[in-house]
């Protein structure tokens, strides 16, 4: 009876991961209509604890807990390879909330600016 | 019905109720070849009498609860229909002597686009701004009437906060200027008593899907001694006096008049029982950190809360209570796009008016349905809470 895709149903109620200490980045604003902070610790290059905090709606929440459970073990690299039109076919997202899914990019790519700094 | 329905929770009754039994009963016998199938203007057999009988039984029974004549009331198709021709109706009737009128930014959009609609062909609207709480003041109506003003329109109780208006205050003002005051009184119909000669009430639009009666049928209340016409919006058949013509839907009307004898009988212990639940309602989530009420925290009917949450998104929020049926402010709900132009109008920002809730409650709410909506609603907004923290954080300053 959901409007929504079975995907996105399945993944909006992931447990909340805060995610690591050592890499952090953020994009957006409650103004924007979404907002996401990634989390994430490194270890000899691979991304553990990968975890978010996000003000958005289902679809985008969905997206987040997919990316960091696929982050998980990753290399570093992968923060910046998300890559959107997957996001968007894998849970149907329309593209009226195109922004917010640039909004999600721009966290992780924070997140591995933030990897540079510390690496 | 199916799982889906059983398992969840109807609190949307502001949006429309179940029909109750008593009502769907009496409907069924006017669909009965024996019964009252016939059409009521058909005065020349018995059919025809036997249906006008049912259609007059009806108008009793629905005058009786506002105070009204049974000749005093025009069925429609529900309270869309009765809003437009009352703001049309009466606008065009009387445009000769002016073509001002006065309503408020809170209306329902039945009435804001017959509005508009006004506006494109002339005429000039002042749209009332009400407080923070809802409300609008009758010094502030008066101030903005004017020689031209030939109608007002402000809603008793506004379907989204449930805020109810003075329309005694109202209704003075507007007979002390000789300005029609029109009343939509969709929600607050068998809640609230509505008396058209005290309340000074000279067209009043309501249905009775809102009231445990059937969709697709309501009524306009036209006081004979104030306006004795208004300009139809349909024509042809000449039935109601030429203002609606059609033939007259027998089941739906008999429906409606059954649904609003039984809230005259009912209505007071009613709204002491649905009170005391919006008020467990309110004792179950108020405390929640975030959450906000949003209207008058007294001048408001007994069967809505609407409360909005800092720092979550509308939309997930919404999301977030499957197994509740409630109405949302979130723009994804809203054909616009925009959130509820109701609460931005109450000084609400974005965020908070797209995260925002209506809770109504009505004839079967049970104190279990309660119990239930306030474990649903903690357990969402601990959910969204401990996702956004650092959103809220952020709203919060």
């Amino acid at each position: 009876m959901s409007r929504y895709p079975q995907q996105v149903v399945a993944y909006f109620h992931r447990p909340v991961c805060s995610g690591g200490t050592m890499l952090q980045g953020e994009a957006g604003s409650v103004e924007q209509g979404a907002w996401i902070a990634i989390a994430a610790d490194c270890e000899a290059g691979q991304l553990k604890n990968v975890g978010f905090h996000a003000f958005a709606c289902p679809h985008i929440i969905a997206a987040c807990h997919w990316a960091v459970e696929v982050l998980e073990g990753a290399p570093v690299q992968a923060l910046q390879d998300i890559q959107l039109d997957k996001l968007q076919q894998e849970f149907e997202i329309p593209v009226e909330k195109a922004g917010k899914l640039l909004i999600l990019k721009d966290a992780f790519t924070s997140c591995y600016a933030a990897a540079g700094s510390v690496t | 019905m199916t799982d889906d329905l059983k398992e969840t929770v109807y609190l949307d009754y502001a949006a429309t109720t179940p029909v109750d039994p008593r009502v769907r009963d009496c409907m069924v016998m006017c669909l009965e070849q024996s019964e009252g199938f016939g059409n009521p203007a058909s005065s020349t057999h018995v059919y025809g009498e036997q249906a006008a009988v049912v259609i007059r039984q009806a108008a009793i029974d629905v005058a009786t609860l506002i105070n009204a004549s049974p000749d005093e009331l025009v069925w429609t198709s529900g309270a869309t229909e009765s809003d437009n021709l009352a703001v049309l109706g009466a606008a065009h009737f009387k445009a000769m002597k002016g073509r001002h009128i006065v309503t408020v930014v809170t209306e329902h959009k039945a009435v804001l686009e017959s509005c508009a609609q006004l506006e494109q062909e002339g005429f000039t609207v002042t749209y009332l701004r009400p407080d923070g709480t809802g409300l609008i003041s009758a010094k502030d109506l008066a101030a903005a009437l004017r020689p031209d003003t030939t109608l007002v329109s402000v809603m008793h109780a506004n379907n989204e906060t449930g805020v109810v208006q003075d329309i005694g205050a109202i209704g003075s003002v507007c007979r002390q200027h000789d300005v029609l005051l029109h009343v939509d009184a969709a929600q607050s119909i068998g809640k609230l008593p509505v008396d058209v000669i005290a309340q000074q009430i000279d067209l009043l639009s309501f249905n009775a899907h809102k009231a445990c009666g059937p969709k697709g049928v309501g009524a306009l209340y036209l006081n004979r001694e104030r306006i004795r016409r208004i300009e139809p919006l349909l024509y042809g058949g000449g039935q109601q006096r030429g203002i609606r013509p059609g033939t007259l839907a027998v089941h739906q009307i008999a429906g409606m008049g059954e649904a609003l004898r039984i809230l005259g009988d009912e209505m007071e212990a009613e709204a002491s029982r649905v009170s005391c639940l919006r008020d467990r309602l309110w004792q179950g989530i108020g405390q929640l950190p975030g959450v906000v009420l949003n209207g008058h925290p007294e001048q408001r009917l007994c069967s809505i809360l609407n409360v909005s949450v800092a720092g979550v998104e509308g939309e997930s929020l919404q999301f977030a209570l499957d197994g509740l049926a409630v109405s949302s402010g979130s723009a994804c709900n809203s054909s616009s796009g925009e959130p509820s132009y109701v609460l931005r109008s109450l000084g609400l920002s974005d965020q908070l008016a797209e995260a925002s809730i209506r809770f109504s409650l009505g004839r079967f709410t049970t104190e279990a349905d309660i119990d239930q909506a306030i474990k649903l609603f903690t357990r969402a907004l601990a959910y969204l809470q401990a996702l956004s923290c650092g959103a809220s954080m952020k709203v919060n300053g």
